[in-house]
């Protein structure tokens, strides 16, 4: 059975329609990668499997469990994390308050510092800065604060929303590290990236969003150029899983 | 020397009324983006449970009016806002100024439009006289509630749990959520915060005024709804700030201007509300105002 089964889901914004009937599925330990260009509707597909956009059709399922409609609050119980775009870092809070709120949805026995411990040996720099505020990190900091937060609730799946986004190459280097660790210790990911170098490194498959639909579907070597170009500018054929 | 001592601690107490005013309205906002009028009836219905209480030991009057309007206040959440919460923000105001006015006449069916008086803690219109400063006993004990009250809130907002979340979610709603924070609890402890602080608002404009009536509380709602927008929409430090800085600049244009232009007063304060605002159109401090709602 998928962790994720995303079945023919449309989601619009009041008039404007954002997502098309979307489907996609991402299986247990799985990395699904999603890229589009602007407005694809690439951050209100991960909006929407997180409960913040509600669907107007269509089925969101987390292993076997409808889930559509549910409140956000309720979706991430579900141990779904999200790293969304622009990294939504607590303004006035600091690092270690930020990361407490990561613990919400946490079951896992253990206490808050074995779960600190753990991400904090993945991401020292946090420990370093923990009573900072949060704001006053640097940009690559800041997304290793909002990675760090979502891993703390130990999710079953991670969707992340550009995490490479505006960072420097060295930073955008760990961030990929610790994303490919997490694929080693069998972490579910949606990752809307629009690297296809990066993508190559992590995804098991990729879907390529135009309009609000999926234009193009397969391993990440779709992303080869002329099938990438087709799918941005609507001339791709079917997609082939 | 004793003038400005003086006027020092009127505009120091004045604006600490104002502050708490202030911070309870600036709560909801910076959650909800809900400019809530209704507080203006929490403080109203406290003032009249006081009055109600006339003759009962004070320390049981007053628990009596924080418990009743903490409920009242959690019941209007649940009743009235509850339900539209995901609207935007003028069906939110609307609904606002629907709950005022419902409760506002509901107290003039009650009690009669006339003002009517009441003399709690009588001992609090005397002054201490230090040397040859006069402080009235009701300055000291509103800047003493004051100073007790916001350190206590500072502590919760700091060191509680429910206390970090509501920070978060004053700052950022949605991402809040989508960490697993429930929405309801946040906002039924917002509420129940915000009538917390409209009762001690209550007790101790009661105790300034011994006046109880149907609009009592308006100006202290508009005056907290404009220390919100001067301090930074959705900042909790911004809301307190703006209204220590209404109340001095209150007290200082009454003590200042020319007795002719006195009757003016409440002019000039805007004046100086319309250029902070022009100076820095965000408020005094940055708040979380523009960020989205869920």
């Amino acid at each position: 059975m998928a962790l994720l089964k995303v079945s023919n889901l449309s989601a619009s914004y009041g008039p404007i329609p954002a997502l098309r009937d979307i489907s996609l599925e991402i299986g247990e330990g799985d990395t699904l990668a999603v890229v589009g260009a602007n407005g694809a509707g690439k951050s209100t597909l991960t909006l929407a499997i997180a409960g913040a956009v509600r669907p107007t059709q269509g089925t969101i399922e987390i292993a076997g469990t409808d889930i559509t409609g549910w409140l956000p609050e309720k979706v991430a119980f579900e141990n779904i994390a999200v790293v969304p775009e622009g990294r939504h870092i607590f303004d006035g809070l600091t690092v270690e308050e930020n990361l407490l709120l990561g613990l919400t949805t946490r079951k896992e026995g253990g206490g808050s510092a074995k779960a600190f411990d753990e991400v904090y040996s993945m991401f020292p720099v946090l420990q370093e800065r923990r009573a900072s505020q949060a704001t006053r990190l640097s940009g690559g900091e800041q997304q290793q604060l909002a990675i760090a937060r979502a891993l703390l609730s130990k999710p079953r799946l991670l969707i992340l929303d550009e995490p490479s986004l505006g960072l420097a190459p060295i930073m955008v280097d760990t961030v990929y590290s610790v994303l490919k660790k997490l694929k080693e210790i069998g972490v579910s990911m949606l990752l809307v990236e629009q690297n296809p170098a990066r993508i190559g490194e992590i995804a098991d498959h990729v879907i390529v969003l135009t309009g609000g639909s999926v234009a193009l579907s397969g391993r990440p070597e779709i992303l080869e150029r002329q099938a990438l170009e087709d799918a941005y500018f609507g001339t791709s054929k079917a997609a082939t899983p | 020397m004793n003038f400005a001592l003086q006027t020092a601690i009127d505009a120091l107490s004045v604006g600490s009324i104002y502050a708490l005013s202030a911070l309870g309205i600036g709560l909801l906002f910076g959650i909800m983006r809900l400019i809530n009028f209704a507080q203006s009836e929490f403080v109203t219905i406290g003032i009249y449970i006081l009055m109600l209480s006339a003759g009962i030991w004070f320390p049981l009057a007053a628990l009596g009016a924080i418990c009743v309007v903490v409920v009242l206040a959690l019941v209007v959440e649940r009743l009235a806002f509850r339900p539209i919460r995901t609207a935007d923000p003028a069906t939110l105001l609307v609904t606002s100024f629907a709950v005022s006015y419902l409760l506002q006449y509901s107290l003039v069916l009650i009690f009669g439009a006339r003002p009517i008086g009441l003399d709690i803690l009588p001992d609090l219109a005397r002054p201490f006289v230090i040397g040859s400063v006069r402080v009235p006993r009701i300055d000291i004990a509103t800047i003493g509630a004051t100073a007790v009250l916001l350190s206590a809130f500072a502590l919760f907002l700091r060191k509680t749990r429910i206390g970090i979340e509501m920070r978060a979610a004053a700052v950022d709603f949605r991402m809040a959520r989508l960490l697993g924070i429930r929405a309801n609890r946040v906002i039924a402890v917002a509420f129940a915060m915000s009538g917390l602080l409209a009762a001690v608002v209550a007790i101790l404009f009661a105790a300034r005024t011994g006046v109880a009536a149907p609009t009592i509380g308006l100006e202290l709602a508009l005056v907290g709804f404009v220390a919100t927008v001067i301090g930074g929409m959705g900042s909790l430090v911004g809301a307190v700030f703006g209204g220590l800085a209404v109340g001095v600049v209150t007290v200082l244009l009454q003590a200042l201007l020319p007795p002719e232009l006195r009757a003016y007063r409440e002019a000039f304060v805007y004046i100086v509300v319309i250029a902070v605002l022009v100076l820095r159109p965000q408020g005094l401090f940055r708040g979380a105002a523009a960020r989205e709602r869920v």
